[in-house]
């Protein structure tokens, strides 16, 4: 199924309709077939309210989050999703709570485990088209938006065995839980920036030199399946460039026969731009107190006069050892 | 947020290092004593006042303040300015003040903002208000220290000790350790080879055994390693090395040519390969990080964290106290350094040297009956990862042995050797006569156990001396090196043996 496939709404109605009708139905198959208990109506709450794990960090939304949505492939443990009176917002249509195209308007969001503790992501926020929406993940945070269906897809790695992603659309939140046996294995650095990209993450393992094929940096991050080998790392870069965006860097250090270090260096041009600017950033790391250690990065970035060069930070990451085996 | 904006307003306003801001009174907390006078600054737990009669100090625990002049104990914030090497700075430094954040119920808050400053934050985190601003700096040691003297800092961190002037613990341990490419094949080389390289009498692998070709040296430039050479090689004068200003460039030089040997501190040696060092006579140090702790090998050197005298807010005091608690040391390890967590050594991994001790005891009866006698006396036991050394011809205990006897009290004080019996076992080098060795050895273990024993006070440890002179060296004593490794005495720990003298 073509996901991410965007068309022009008014000029080809029709090829949309019958491009939803092939969509619904695999996704109906998804859903409907996945035993989701009800849906508890407004105005009929259970006697005693249901836990809510609401996400965290949303305030002033209209749609204060309510839902908890458990992965498809594992039964719910309390109804899906919750809405209570006082969350109603008359311009969501929460009377019929459905998108034009005829979907419930609660969004679906799912978590499915890839290779090297990769997770894919795949959201459908029917009445959300054309959104902003924030995933989150620990303090592992970046924004996509929302095709024209209110569709989003990405892999993000995991930071912990147990994984709990959020996803926080402009008027509502969802979160999704699953666990992943493999993520202590993995080394992950990851670098947050919000706006246009200014530091760049680069890593040199086992002596590798500048360009050469153990430098990997973000347009030759490698991919998942090297880190499967064991034989190397790789590079993500998560989010569409707007908003806040992450590269994540993974290096199976549980599972390596090699032996040396991986040499962290963060990066950044100083152009006409940025030149004299407070670059900030946040950076996370595998720590030596087991989870993720997180530093505020506040650079300044060199006087103008230094236009062109590239102002390396050699000590912001600490290098990865690897002990061999 | 809003809470984090108030700290910083109310600091801003009301700097707590402050040139203050009005006259006070202050009274004991039981009321017996009052002084009026002139608020100069409270520096985190101390106000300092002029009085008509001088200056005073007074711990703010001990009193409260009224009047105008009177700050919020509320928005205090304790200062602190930390120099170092980066590595220091920023590889051990954050877990530590993390780790004892997190033990305090404090938010930490970590901020780069250069390759050589960083700022840590400690916020209450009941109330948000800041407790706590540190700031982390780059800077060679010498300088470091300097600024400690000169109180424009207030802790530093480095390699080298830092002389009168100031107050100093070892925190954790290095070793510089001699290094090749992954290429080199070598595994070892003696003490007398590489101080042959170092001098230039040596200038090649083929004199090494090896293949014919220059050996290029890299050597990393400082006043710790000059020190910590000069230790082992004394009067040692250098030639034909390559000085780098930092251990990674160093690394780098050395991984990626085959003919290089480098001298790297073990915390840093990137993607070089370490090699043994050994000695002519057969005995050999890998630089583990046993034989580091215990101070085996060569070249261990000591990281210190130096303050001076000056009254320091108590978050500074309650963190440098949980630096050198036992507490920390997991930290220091789990960062990338040599922890001081004393270990023990099962009696059998002193394999080698034993049958080295039997060997050359060879047809003297008397020395394999001294060494029959040590068998019997430590084969139940372990041996720590502590060792006590002395300063060169002196039986002034050396900076980590000095470390050593508050931290083997402190251990003693928490009940980790408790229904045990401590035994310091004296050991001397070869040079002059066994008796005279033997009874040397003895008085040497007698005056550690006399100090530990001043310290601890009374326990449920039994602490005795005994010594073997020189029955049983480390290293080979063909080097002043090995002859002052050899000199030491060792602490066991075994099963309480009532027969034994206390």
């Amino acid at each position: 199924m073509n996901f991410l496939m965007s068309l022009g709404r008014r000029r080809a109605v029709s090829a949309v309709l019958a491009l939803l009708i092939a969509f619904a139905a695999g996704y109906l198959m998804q859903v409907v077939l996945a035993e989701r208990t009800p849906i508890a109506s407004v105005g009929r709450l259970p006697e005693a309210a249901p836990v809510l794990r609401a996400a965290e960090g949303s305030p002033g939304m209209p749609t204060p989050p309510a839902a908890t949505l458990v992965p498809l492939e594992r039964p719910p443990v309390m109804p899906d999703r919750v809405y209570t009176p006082e969350h109603r917002v008359p311009e969501m249509r929460d009377d019929t709570r459905m998108s034009p195209f005829g979907f419930d308007c609660d969004p679906e969001f799912a978590l499915r485990e890839r290779e090297a503790a990769m997770i894919e992501v795949r959201l459908f926020a029917p009445c959300d088209p054309d959104q902003r929406v924030t995933l989150r993940h620990d303090a592992l945070e970046f924004e996509l938006t929302t095709d024209a269906f209110g569709r989003a897809r990405t892999m993000l790695p995991a930071l912990s065995e147990v994984v709990t992603v959020t996803a926080t659309l402009e008027r509502r939140a969802v979160h999704a839980g699953i666990d992943v046996a493999g993520a202590n294995a993995f080394s992950r650095v990851v670098l947050i920036w919000e706006g246009d990209q200014v530091f760049r993450m680069n890593a040199y393992e086992l002596g590798a030199s500048r360009g050469e094929a153990g430098h990997i940096r973000a347009g030759f991050g490698k991919t998942p399946s090297r880190a499967m080998r064991g034989t190397g790392g790789f590079l993500v870069t998560l989010g569409d460039g707007s908003g806040r965006s992450a590269e994540v860097y993974s290096f199976p250090t549980g599972h390596s026969p090699l032996h040396g270090i991986v040499k962290l260096v963060v990066e950044a041009d100083v152009t006409e731009a940025t030149c004299r600017q407070l670059a900030r950033a946040t950076a996370l790391q595998s720590g030596p107190l087991g989870g993720m250690t997180k530093t505020d990065v506040r650079v300044t970035l060199p006087d103008c006069d230094r236009t062109g060069d590239v102002m390396e930070l050699k000590n912001l990451l600490q290098d990865m050892r690897l002990a061999g085996r | 947020m809003l809470h984090r904006l108030a700290a910083v307003a109310g600091f801003a306003v009301m700097p707590c290092v402050c040139p203050a801001a009005g006259s006070v009174v202050l009274t004991t907390l039981d009321g017996s004593h009052r002084i009026e006078g002139e608020l100069l600054s409270l520096d985190g737990g101390y106000y300092r006042l002029e009085t008509e009669t001088g200056g005073l100090t007074i711990d703010q625990g001990d009193v409260t303040c009224a009047g105008l002049g009177c700050p919020d104990p509320e928005t205090l914030v304790a200062r602190a300015v930390v120099g170092g090497p980066a590595d220091m700075i920023h590889r051990l430094m954050p877990p530590l003040l993390e780790s004892f954040a997190e033990r305090e119920g404090l938010i930490y808050r970590h901020i780069f903002t250069s390759d050589t400053t960083v700022t840590w934050e400690m916020e209450d985190a009941g109330t948000g208000l800041l407790r706590a601003l540190i700031e982390g700096q780059v800077e060679e040691a010498g300088d470091a220290v300097a600024k400690v003297v000169s109180r424009n800092a207030t802790l530093s961190l480095g390699r080298v000790a830092g002389g009168l002037k100031v107050d100093q613990d070892v925190i954790a341990l290095d070793a510089l350790v001699p290094v090749v490419s992954v290429e080199n094949p070598r595994a070892m080389i003696t003490l007398e080879q590489f101080k042959g390289l170092l001098t230039g009498r040596l200038s090649n692998w083929a004199a090494l055994d090896g293949p014919n070709l220059p050996v290029s040296l890299h050597v990393v430039e400082g006043r710790d390693v000059t020190r910590a050479l000069a230790r082992v090689f004394p009067g040692l004068r250098v030639r034909g090395v390559t000085l780098h200003s930092d251990a990674e460039a160093a690394a780098v030089a050395v991984e990626g040519d085959m003919a290089a040997l480098g001298l790297i501190p073990l915390s840093r040696i990137g993607n070089t390969v370490p090699l043994v060092i050994g000695g002519a006579c057969g005995l050999s140090t890998p630089a583990t990080r046993v034989n580091v702790k215990a101070e085996d090998y060569p070249l261990t050197q000591p990281l210190f964290l130096h303050r001076n005298g000056a009254r320091q807010p108590r978050i500074i005091r309650d963190f440098i106290a949980y630096a050198r608690s036992h507490e920390a040391q997991s930290v220091i390890h789990a960062a990338g350094f040599i922890d001081q967590a004393i270990g023990q050594i099962d009696f059998d991994r002193q394999g080698d040297r034993l049958a080295y001790a039997v060997l050359t005891a060879g047809d003297d009866g008397d020395r394999m009956a001294e060494v029959q006698r040590m068998v019997a006396a430590l084969m139940e036991g372990e041996r720590l990862t502590m060792t006590f050394r002395f300063r060169d011809g002196s039986s002034d205990l050396d900076p980590q042995s000095a470390s050593n006897v508050r931290r083997l009290s402190d251990a003693i004080g928490r009940g980790a050797f408790d229904g045990k019996e401590l035994v310091l076992v004296g050991f001397t080098d070869g040079e002059g006569p066994d008796d005279g060795n033997l009874r040397l050895s003895k008085r040497r273990a007698e005056a550690v156990r006399r100090a530990i024993s001043a310290f601890v006070g009374e326990s449920k440890v039994a602490l005795s001396a005994d010594g073997f002179g020189e029955i049983m060296p480390m290293a080979c004593d063909d080097t002043a090196w090995g002859r002052q490794v050899n000199r030491r005495v060792e602490v066991w720990v075994r099963d309480p043996q009532p027969h034994m003298d206390r």
